[in-house]
């Protein structure tokens, strides 16, 4: 079942003094399946911000849809779409954007606080979760009390709280050490495995081999993609590596 | 050539680029500068000498220069410090790029010298211009008339520049040991520390708790005004001890158990804000201490010394009825009624004419007072009252209608207290009540402000005088109170041919020209026996003037002083508004990603803004209320007993103060939402 559809996204920035127009997006179609665990790749200025600023509702598209269980995020309403963001998506970001203010437990609850839920509810729903990412005895911690990876994975147990239809993640090993990106890949991958969506935007190779499915855009548009089939994550590491090396020669379309 | 222009340049352009920040630091610089010279400019002042009452302006002057001095420092000091924090990154950077430290030292030190310079010239030049201005307002508090003109006082001058120069080469050295102290990593990454979550210090909360209940007690509790004024500043401390103890360590332990409360915490409403205020409040409790403080002295100064100016008339009218007063004391029998025919001859012989005179006599006892009951004091330590005895007709013909009383009859006036009774004991006999007084005899006020309580009794005859005053001195031989008089006359006329006529009747009764000062007393051998009677006489228009100066003088300074106070709230604000912007930014983008709408973030942002910045004002307001029984008991001792005139100045300074905090909270505010997005 598709999870979400992406239909002729194109998006211009206007420069603030109106007169050169940046084509951001010139026409990005692709959709994801339920369950599906899909990396975007695409060299800096690509539009992969762009565009997942677009699925994460926080920007608006030029013309174009995208379907979210079928409800077109691009036409909620502005009042609306911060509800909507907190109960459809989560978000795992590069630099964490965890509040130095709040406690790893309270920064993961965060989102179901500001829905309104029970406590009762979040800290039933908060125990499992934080056994499955391993930070059950960080919780009282401060994000400055911990390292990178555990801040990481205080970030993801955020995005996992809400039960979320898809995960959105923006560079999420970016700002980790090899040892700590290899631990959250796993994770990205055990919990796909579970029947999480993930989408997760990157520019590592190595990232982007853990996806069932690698979409690389080039000048807006979806370029190529590579599904992993019966691929080990070496294989697909090989082919990403050879795709890249195509683009950046300045390779034909499908190639 | 071009080197040693190069750092000047490079600080004149730090200047400009951090406008945000130092544009208020060097307007606080030249309005504390113009202040200090004003205040000075005045007490140096020749045309001060001619005011009478010169010397109460100087020395209130004298006292403000202090003030401001200490809190220029203090203040200046605070502001800088903040800036330095600000531009550490900056600094950072510059050591990085390649500056040594002896070269960011000479940066440093050329914007301290355009500072100081710049702020010294602009202030000494709007110091100059308002001078007069100032001067003439006060001189109009005193109603002394000034002549128009333009002067500048060069002594002022002096001491404004060597005083500022030092302000401003300690803050250099300040920050010269600052950079000196620190590496450029530090100063590169000082911006991003992450800030640890602050310590419940409930012990300190529970001890501010107690001092500030302790100050409010006092304040309530104190029932006489002497001894309002000796646990005034006992309170005061107290209440600045618990002010800044219960916004430091009181604010974070209320805030700890709010959010241990987890059914409380974890709703959408209080979540963030409890969370944020803690940080808020570790940061901002000292500086909203401050605000809180300096709010508050501003509104007593200035409620209290407006008070005083404004009740200064009715005082007056109170203690000096008539334009020359004479104040006998063991006079003879006939010595009050001689005196006033003498004073009416001299004024018809002298061609004034007189408007009204009157003259009494009456009786000081002291006497011991308990339960409603006056008794004979057994020694000295059980004085704790103090009586006012007129016969029946030294009223009837000070009121000018015929009183009629038995005698087992009193007319009796009690300053406070109730009207209910209808009868008091006297030394052991119960007299009737025939009627309160509204009013005590005038230029008897000291009735009111002795601290003991007193009261005035009109008693039909001589005999029961005497039965008093013999009860009352049975047990104490210290001190006895004696027979007193009055002799007043009011003329026709200005107040310069009042004050002829003063120095005429001086003229008169002290022979020796010499001895002849404004309350001097004179004493005559008296015939009854308990050695010399005393007179002295006072002049209204004499008292008046040195009244007006004393507290005009008085009212001034604490108008300008509150300025003072006011400016560094402001500025605290101000400072207060763009670091909470900054630290703030990032925490709301971050809240938005996570799923906060921006009209939820703005609606979260305007609560915590609202909270730190009118709990300050709102505690300062509680301050006030519990300080008013105290400062109107003080205000007694200046002899001002107008409730009703001391709560409209209360109320309407705070009402005018909280309209100014609300202007500058609207103005910086803005400054805030502007960084916030």
């Amino acid at each position: 079942m598709t999870i979400l559809e992406v239909r002729n996204l194109k998006k211009i920035y206007t420069t603030r003094f109106g007169g050169n127009k940046v084509q951001a997006l010139s026409d990005v179609n692709f959709t994801v399946e339920e369950g599906e665990y899909v990396s975007i790749m695409g060299e800096s200025g690509s539009g992969k911000t762009t565009l997942l600023n677009i699925l994460a509702a926080l920007d608006k598209p030029t013309s174009g849809e995208v379907l979210l269980r079928d409800v077109d995020i691009t036409t909620i309403r502005d009042s609306q779409i911060s509800a909507f963001r907190r109960d459809n998506l989560g978000f795992v970001f590069q630099d964490f954007n965890l509040l130095d203010t709040f406690s790893l437990q309270d920064n993961i609850l965060l989102p179901l606080v500001l829905a309104g839920v029970h406590y009762a509810e979040m800290s039933s729903r908060l125990k499992p979760i934080a056994e499955r990412l391993g930070i059950s005895a960080i919780l009282k911690k401060y994000p400055y009390e911990v390292s990178g990876g555990e801040k990481q994975r205080a970030a993801v147990a955020r995005a996992l709280i809400t039960s979320p239809q898809l995960i959105l993640a923006d560079e999420p090993t970016g700002s980790l050490d090899s040892r700590a990106t290899d631990a959250l890949l796993r994770l990205f991958a055990e919990i796909n495995r579970e029947g999480q969506t993930i989408l997760m935007v990157t520019h590592s190779v190595k990232a982007a081999s853990h996806a069932n499915r690698v979409l690389f855009i080039k000048d807006g548009e979806v370029f190529h993609q590579l599904y992993r089939g019966m691929m080990s994550d070496e294989e697909l590491y090989q082919k990403i590596t050879d795709t890249l090396t195509i683009i950046a020669t300045g390779g034909e379309r499908n190639a | 050539m071009r080197k040693i222009s190069f750092y000047p340049k490079l600080a004149l352009t730090n200047i400009r680029s951090n406008g945000k920040l130092y544009y208020p630091y060097l307007l606080t610089c030249t309005f504390a500068v113009a202040m200090f010279y004003i205040v000075l400019f005045i007490r140096y002042n020749e045309g001060l000498q001619s005011v009478r009452g010169a010397a109460y302006v100087e020395s209130y002057m004298a006292f403000g220069s202090v003030i401001i001095s200490i809190f220029s420092l203090v203040i200046l000091f605070y502001t800088n410090s903040f800036l330095m924090k600000r531009r550490r990154r900056e600094l950072g950077l510059y050591n990085i790029l390649g500056m040594e430290k002896r070269h960011i030292a000479s940066v440093l030190f050329f914007e301290t010298i355009l500072t100081g310079l710049g702020s010294l010239f602009l202030g000494i030049l709007t110091g100059i211009v308002f001078s007069k201005l100032v001067y003439m307002l006060l001189m109009r508090l005193i109603q002394f008339p000034v002549p128009l003109g333009m002067s500048v006082s060069f002594p002022a001058i002096l001491s404004t520049v060597t005083l500022f120069s030092v302000i401003f080469l300690v803050i250099l050295c300040y920050n010269l040991w600052h950079i000196r102290l620190s590496n450029p990593i530090d100063l590169l990454r000082s911006n991003q520390v992450g800030q640890k979550e602050p310590k419940t210090k409930a012990f300190l909360a529970l001890f501010g708790l107690l001092t500030l209940a302790g100050g409010y007690t006092l304040a309530i509790l104190v029932k006489s005004p002497l001894d309002a004024i000796l646990w005034f500043f006992i309170a005061v401390i107290l209440v600045i001890i618990g002010t800044y103890c219960l916004f430091t360590a009181g604010s974070i332990t209320l805030l700890k158990i709010l959010r241990s409360n987890k059914t409380y915490y974890y709703k959408t409403k209080h979540f963030i804000s409890i969370s944020s205020m803690l940080y808020r409040m570790k940061q901002n409790a000292v500086g909203l201490s401050n605000i809180c403080i300096l709010s508050t002295m501003v509104l007593v100064t200035v409620s209290t010394t407006a008070t005083l100016y404004a009740g200064m008339s009715s005082y007056i009218d109170a203690m000096y009825p008539y334009d020359i007063g004479l104040r006998f004391e063991g006079q003879e029998e006939d010595t009050l009624s001689s005196y006033s025919s003498f004073l009416e001859d001299l004024a018809a012989e002298k061609g004034y004419e007189v408007t009204a005179e009157t003259w009494y006599e009456y009786w000081n006892i002291s006497a011991g007072y308990e339960n409603g009951e006056v008794f004979a004091p057994s020694d000295y330590n059980t004085i704790n009252c103090y009586l006012v005895v007129l016969k029946q007709e030294e009223y009837s013909r000070y009121v000018g209608q015929d009183i009629q009383l038995d005698q087992d009859e009193i007319l009796l006036f009690i300053p406070e207290g109730n009207h209910s009774a209808n009868t008091v004991t006297l030394f052991g006999t119960e007299y009737r009540i025939q009627a309160y007084l509204e009013d005590s005899i005038s230029q008897m006020d000291g009735i009111r402000v002795s601290g003991f309580q007193s009261m005035l009794i009109v008693v039909s005859d001589d005999a029961t005088v005497e039965r008093f005053y013999q009860a009352a001195y049975q047990n104490t031989e210290t001190y006895r109170g004696n027979q007193s008089g009055y002799v007043g006359i009011s003329i026709e006329g200005s107040d310069e041919e009042k004050l002829d006529f003063y120095e005429i009747i001086c003229d008169f009764i002290y022979k020796d020209p010499n001895t002849k000062t404004d309350f001097s007393e004179i004493s005559v051998p008296n015939g009854r026996g308990n050695g010399y009677a005393t007179l002295g006489i006072h002049s209204r228009q004499m008292n008046e003037d040195e009244y007006f100066a004393m507290y005009g003088a008085f009212l001034f300074l604490g108008i300008f002083l509150g300025l003072l106070f006011l400016m560094a709230t402001i500025l605290i604000m101000y400072y207060k508004q763009i670091t909470e912007g900054y630290d703030d930014r990032e925490r709301f983008t971050i809240l938005q990603k996570v799923g906060m709408s921006p009209s939820e973030v703005r609606a979260s942002i305007r609560s915590q803004v609202l909270t730190v910045f009118f709990l300050p004002l709102t505690v300062a307001g509680i301050h006030i209320c519990f300080a008013f029984p105290m400062i109107v008991k003080i205000i007694q001792v200046f002899g001002l007993y107008d409730l009703p005139l001391f709560i409209v100045s209360t109320v309407s300074t705070f009402v005018l103060f909280a309209i100014i905090y609300l202007l500058v909270y609207t103005l910086t505010a803005r400054v805030y939402y502007k960084i916030v997005r």
